[in-house]
């Protein structure tokens, strides 16, 4: 089964993914973190194995800059080539520019549930899509 | 050399030691004595006198009284008093009547000099006493002047060297004239670059050395005490009747005040800007939460009575609104902020276009017809002019009329270097009384059906007064609208690509 590794803190945001997650067919693993340390350090660590196949990340956590959490993401060897969406309520032009250079998709967060549920829906079967990140030639 | 001629006003016999002090001090004397008024005015009638000393009185006329006389004769010989009496206030009041000197007996041996100073002064009066006189008054007009100037002033002879310090200069510097005077004149100006760097030629110096334009700059003036000051300065030559350059003006103001208080107002200004950027912001996100669980209760509750739903769809309605506010707040607060990084220059045609795109939805739903002359290019950053265009086109769209599908002209005319648009509507109107307040904050004319922050004309207004327009409307009730408002032109054409190669 496909994994996807969330780093939200907003439990209201977190339960709305679970709904979309819920919804996926076929059905996603899906590995929650409140905030950038804990899931960095979980996914560096060899001993717990996590390979996600994709990464939802918040933009905004409680004690980190999600940008600057996906700039730690993309030093790590295996997730170099993760893909990652950032989560975002801001329509900063600059957020996004820099989502963007860093290999990033950038999905804001709706007002509507079923906007909410689409778009995280839809960011989620496009990653999974793109395939788990080739390694070797 | 001619004796000098001499007439003594003194009661007592004895010239004994004003004959002595002049003999003393190597001057040759012809001295004549009068002791009554009647004497003293014969002798002022045959004239000839180089100089008249007055001593303690005639018979019956004082040193003032004499001195009188002399004015009414209009005696054109310096009258010397040579008093006894020691005291100021009748030393005084004797200048003050007319006397050219005052020399008391017990100190004799300054009456030389007195005398051959007080005839050269009325030599030189002689020779042109109107022009002397002018000479004097228009001088004295000029320092008046230049002390009471709100500028500080230093001006310089040819050579740089220092010749004239206001007050307003010696407070600034820390210098005083008397000591500057005759000094380099960086002895008493020592000037540094606006934000403090060493200057290569200082701006006196420079133009003295070769022919400047005299252009205001700001510099760094460091005081006597080290400390510096920010000041706003200008050097400009002094020239003689021949236009040769005589000397240098250097003229400045304190400007460390005003730059403070700029400086303080961009910072004010800058933290507004992202206080109601983070504030729009961060507001945005709890009222998101209450958007989408208010809709997920009332999924979870289809059957819910027709109340509960109403209540509900207020939550929602609320925080909707809510949210545009915000944005229109942020969209307010960053029209006059720093610029955005495109260049001041926009298509309105261009700007048209993107604003169709962007209410094509509405546009389709109303059937709205939006006609439109060729549209000029402006210096406006095209964002502001997409959002000027799509808040007054959505405007007229709200406020149409029932039954009128809403038709929307756009025009424009050059206006000296601006332009100048029109947007015109069959919408409903506004009566003229409220036609100056459609620009103000939260101003809304319709019921609560119609959706809107109110915010967006004066949006609109905000936009077209960053670029220094203006924006009014002229209205009608029942037949339409006119949003005038004026933009600033490029002022050259861009280059014809056919003239580049």
């Amino acid at each position: 089964m496909a994994c996807v590794v969330i780093i939200e803190d907003n439990p209201g945001d977190l339960l709305m993914i679970r709904e979309a997650v819920n919804r996926m067919d076929p059905p996603l693993e899906m590995i929650p973190f409140e905030d950038g340390p804990p899931a960095l350090a979980a996914l560096c660590d060899p001993g717990t194995c996590i390979r996600p196949d994709a990464i939802l990340l918040d933009v905004r956590l409680r004690s980190s800059d999600g940008l600057e959490v996906l700039r730690k993401l993309r030093a790590i060897p295996h997730l170099a080539k993760t893909p990652v969406a950032i989560l975002t309520s801001s329509t900063a032009e600059a957020d996004e520019r820099q989502a963007l250079s860093l290999g990033a998709r950038f999905v804001p967060k709706s007002f509507r549930v079923d906007e909410f549920l689409d778009s995280i829906g839809n960011v989620l079967r496009q990653m999974v899509a793109s395939g788990p990140p080739t390694t070797g030639v | 050399m001619m004796p000098i001629r001499v007439l003594l006003l003194e009661n007592s016999a004895d010239t004994g030691p004003v004959a002595g002090a002049m003999e003393q001090g190597g001057i040759q004397t012809e001295m004549t004595r009068v002791e009554t008024e009647r004497e003293l005015r014969e002798a002022l009638e045959r004239g000839g006198w180089d100089v008249i000393l007055a001593g303690d009185g005639l018979h019956g006329c004082s040193g003032a009284e004499a001195l009188r006389i002399c004015r009414e004769l209009r005696v054109e010989a310096p009258v010397i008093v040579v008093s006894g009496v020691c005291g100021e206030e009748s030393a005084v009041e004797m200048m003050r009547q007319g006397a050219a000197d005052y020399v008391l007996k017990t100190n004799l041996v300054r009456l030389p000099a007195a005398i051959f100073r007080a005839i050269g002064d009325a030599r030189a009066r002689a020779e042109s006493p109107r022009a002397q006189g002018e000479l004097f008054n228009s001088r004295e007009w000029l320092y008046a002047t230049l002390r009471s100037v709100g500028e500080a002033v230093i001006a310089t002879d040819a050579h740089g060297s220092v010749g004239f310090m206001n007050p307003i200069a010696e407070k600034l510097t820390g210098h005083k004239e008397r000591e500057a005077a005759g000094r380099p004149v960086d002895f008493c100006l020592n000037l540094a670059g606006r934000e403090g760097e060493p200057l290569r030629e200082p701006p006196l110096q420079l133009l003295l050395s070769r022919p400047v334009a005299n252009v205001q700059q700001e510099f760094t003036l460091v005081r006597r005490t080290g400390e510096t000051v920010s000041v706003i300065g200008t050097a400009a030559p002094i020239r003689n009747g021949r236009g040769e350059m005589i000397g240098a003006v250097f003229t400045f103001r304190d400007i460390t005040g005003r730059k403070r208080a700029e400086e303080q107002i961009r910072q004010a200004n800058q933290e507004m800007h992202q206080f109601v950027r983070s504030i729009s912001h961060d507001l945005q996100e709890p009222l998101r939460m209450i958007s989408l669980y208010a809709e997920m209760i009332r999924r979870k509750f289809p059957d819910a009575d027709p109340d509960t739903q109403e209540y509900l769809r207020f939550v929602m309605g609320g925080a909707e609104r809510m949210s545009a506010l915000l944005t229109s707040l942020r969209a307010y607060a960053e029209i006059s902020s720093a610029a955005p990084p495109e260049p001041e220059e926009a298509d309105a045609e261009v700007a048209l276009q993107q604003v169709l795109v962007n209410l094509a939805a509405i546009i389709d739903e109303t059937s709205a017809v939006i006609v439109h002359d060729p549209l000029p290019r402006v210096a406006v950053h095209s964002a502001h002019l997409v959002q000027l265009f799509q808040n007054l086109i959505s405007n007229s769209i709200k406020y149409r009329r029932e039954g009128h599908p809403p038709t929307i002209a756009i025009a424009s005319a050059r206006k000296g270097s601006r332009w100048q648009f029109s947007f015109s509507d069959n919408g409903s109107g506004v009566a003229p009384e409220y036609a100056p307040r459609v620009f103000d904050f939260f101003q809304r004319f319709h019921g609560p059906g119609i959706p809107g922050t109110g915010m967006g004309l004066a949006i609109c207004k905000r936009i077209v007064q960053r670029y220094g327009g203006r924006i009014w409307l002229e209205s009608t009730p029942g037949v339409g609208s006119v949003f005038h408002f004026t933009l600033p032109a490029l002022e050259t054409a861009p280059p014809d690509p056919a003239d580049l190669d």
